[in-house]
């Protein structure tokens, strides 16, 4: 198979002599299709299915089927848990391998799922979390944590939940968050899947509830780089920033943004804003990139890129083309991130600050942002000043979501 | 109140009256002195005496920078680290720390990690195996049995919230448990997990740069091409508004 590749592209290849300029870094990560039949990673999965009382009828009906497929499409190599929670969390199925009589034992199983109380989320969840990680896989290990409403039982507070799901994401277990219909917080569900390395999905109508299981197990058996993370040396005087509020930390003079298992045929871009120092003509500032990831047998794989940017006078530096289209993707995830803020924002009953924050993301960056983008924008902020639905939370922090994660 | 117990702190006679040289005290925390600097004049470390030719600092100062990088540890922004150092005593400064040290590391494995936390949490577990519908489970076929739920965890503390106030603070947690002998204990340093086993070492405390990310911060907002305006994080609330107006006024003048 062809190997996965990183690149850096900025909109300007010259800085100033004179004074610091700002530029916008643009790294790709583009990861092959598949091409011939090859081995996928085992799977090491807890299904942690609501069944409150609000999960009553149809939408209980389609996580069963959800469920159904997945164990379908498992086989000997995976591991699956089933916890399904409401006030209280009953393990359905501690962490097994799935052969086929397992498989019948487990689809029984989950028939025979009612719907119960109240919704302690974080139970169910952390007990899923246990249950794979008595048993990690060199592949992937991941809780699938689905809600139709909120975390009302057990630890209810949502920086504790975010922390736990870092950690358990430290410790090899990854979580990825559906929330179904309008009352769960979507603020909490992105948060987890973001900080737990997984994916979050917005599922509107319970009957999206098979497909977007289905989504989230293609990438799952298609996945060839496994917790994946892109470094980069800062040059001495060199600020660098990450857009999209993604997770990454900075040890001295490196920036690392954690990308979590890349699926075959995927894209990410990361957008980086760079403020150098001035300096002398014909000298240059060279940024390094480094893709680091394990591949299914858990090799450390890394891929570099690099990015040079020479000094010029200031003049000449203005003459030089733009890439206008880099900028546009950039402003998208800039515009994204601050419609994730003014939703938090929102949700709390800030209204006025919600609206302000995306006002001014919007002027900054109506520059080079696409003007239907602007607009769909605009109209959220106006929006946000009468408060919004539930449903347009849902919409807007998907939609927001999507783009600052810029996966394709 | 951060004034308050400064002042104490000036005129306390510490146990130890260690005092250190600026570069005496980077040492000893393991701290860049440039970052001694920027940590007093962004008020979380009360500032030297200066009365001598050398700007002094005590004891105090040095527990106050591990605190400080305990803190960062757990993920802290800078700011919510300056408001729970201003309200502490010296004493209580100590104190904290002193708790922490006998802190056994968080554990290393993800199951531990969950055990932990629920056995915080509320004591006896809420697990219900055999709840309407699931009465009489069966074992799964061809398979060892299920690990038993080890209920009733072993109790820590009261609840999470409102308890003492280390807990609070979400640094670590308050009790040792006794089963974990300290040679396993997880360097917190360290990744644990396939992450730890693939990020590439980190570089010894000497190589970095401190608090690049920490100085102060300008957003360049480019106006049109060649045209930029520089506005510094955080604006104060006062110029936020008229900041905005500005924004939205030369988008309009440049919108050709």
């Amino acid at each position: 198979m062809a190997d996965i590749t990183l690149t850096a592209e900025c909109e300007r290849r010259l800085v100033a002599v004179e004074v610091s300029s700002q530029r916008t870094v643009e790294w790709i990560i583009a990861v092959p299709e598949l091409t011939e039949r090859r081995t996928r990673p085992p799977l090491n999965l807890a299904l942690v299915l609501d069944r409150s009382g609000s999960m009553h009828g149809d939408k209980l009906r389609f996580v069963q089927q959800a469920a159904r497929h997945v164990l379908g499409a498992l086989d000997e190599r995976d591991r699956v848990a089933i916890v399904a929670y409401d006030d209280q969390v009953t393990l359905v199925a501690a962490g097994t391998r799935v052969t086929d009589d397992v498989r019948r034992e487990l689809l029984r199983r989950i028939d025979e799922l009612r719907p119960g109380g109240m919704t302690d989320l974080a139970g169910g969840w952390l007990e899923g979390c246990r249950q794979i990680g008595d048993e990690l896989v060199e592949g992937v290990n991941r809780a699938l944590l689905l809600t139709d409403g909120l975390a009302n039982r057990g630890i209810t507070d949502v920086e504790e939940l975010i922390h736990h799901a870092r950690e358990l994401r430290r410790r090899g277990v990854a979580t990825s968050t559906f929330g179904v219909g309008l009352d769960f917080n979507e603020q909490l569900l992105t948060a987890l899947a973001e900080q737990g390395g997984g994916h979050f999905y917005y599922i509107e109508r319970p009957e999206q509830i098979p497909d977007v299981f289905r989504q989230e197990l293609g990438e799952l058996l298609t996945v060839v780089g496994r917790e994946a993370f892109l470094t980069i040396d800062v040059p001495r005087g060199v600020a660098v920033e990450v857009l999209g509020d993604l997770p990454h930390e900075r040890q001295g003079e490196q920036l690392r943004i954690f990308l979590g298992d890349l699926a075959a045929g995927e894209r990410r871009a990361i957008y980086t804003r760079v403020l150098t120092p001035p300096d002398a003509p014909g000298t240059s500032v060279v940024l390094r990139g480094e893709l680091g990831y394990a591949d299914l047998d858990g090799r450390a794989i890394s891929v570099e890129a690099q990015l040079a940017l020479t000094y010029a006078r200031e003049a000449e530096v203005l003459l030089a083309p733009i890439y206008k289209e880099l900028l546009a993707r950039a402003s998208e995830v800039e515009l994204a991130t601050a419609a994730a803020r003014a939703l938090r924002l929102e949700r709390a009953g800030q209204r006025e600050e919600a609206r302000s924050t995306l006002v001014q993301a919007l002027a900054a960056a109506a520059v080079y942002a696409p003007a239907q983008v602007t607009a769909s924008y605009s109209e959220l902020a106006g929006r946000m000043e009468q408060g919004l639905s539930e449903a347009d939370r849902k919409q807007a922090q998907f939609a927001s979501y999507k783009t600052r994660q810029s996966r394709g | 109140m951060a004034a308050r117990h400064w002042d104490r702190h000036a005129d306390m006679t510490d146990t130890n009256d260690q005092v250190y040289r600026i570069g005496e005290l980077a040492e000893a925390a393991g701290v860049t002195p440039r970052t001694i600097r920027y940590y007093t004049a962004e008020g979380l470390l009360p500032p030297p005496d200066s009365r001598g030719a050398y700007a002094l600092y005590s004891a105090d100062h040095l527990r106050r920078l591990k605190l400080i990088a305990r803190l960062k540890e757990a993920y802290l922004p800078l700011s919510e680290i300056r408001a729970i150092l201003s309200g502490l005593t010296p004493d209580e400064v100590e104190a904290l720390l002193a708790q922490h040290e006998h802190t056994p590391a968080a554990p290393s494995s993800a199951s531990d990690y969950v055990a932990q936390v629920l056995a915080e949490r509320s004591g006896p577990r809420a697990i219900a195996e055999g709840r309407a519908g699931y009465t009489g489970r069966a074992q799964l076929p061809s398979q060892p049995a299920a690990p038993p739920l080890q209920t009733p965890r072993h109790m820590v503390g009261a609840s999470s919230h409102g308890g003492d106030f280390f807990n609070a603070l979400r640094v670590g947690r308050a009790e040792p448990a006794p089963s974990q002998p300290p040679e396993v204990a997880q360097r917190s340093e360290e990744q644990p997990g396939l992450l730890g086993r693939i990020l590439p070492r980190r570089r010894p405390a000497g190589e970095r740069r401190e608090d690049a990310a920490v100085e102060e911060r300008w957003r360049r907002v480019t106006l049109a091409p060649g045209v930029e305006l520089h506005i510094r994080d955080p604006l104060p609330e006062r110029l936020q508004e008229r900041v905005r107006q500005l924004l939205e006024r030369a988008g309009e003048l440049f919108a050709e």
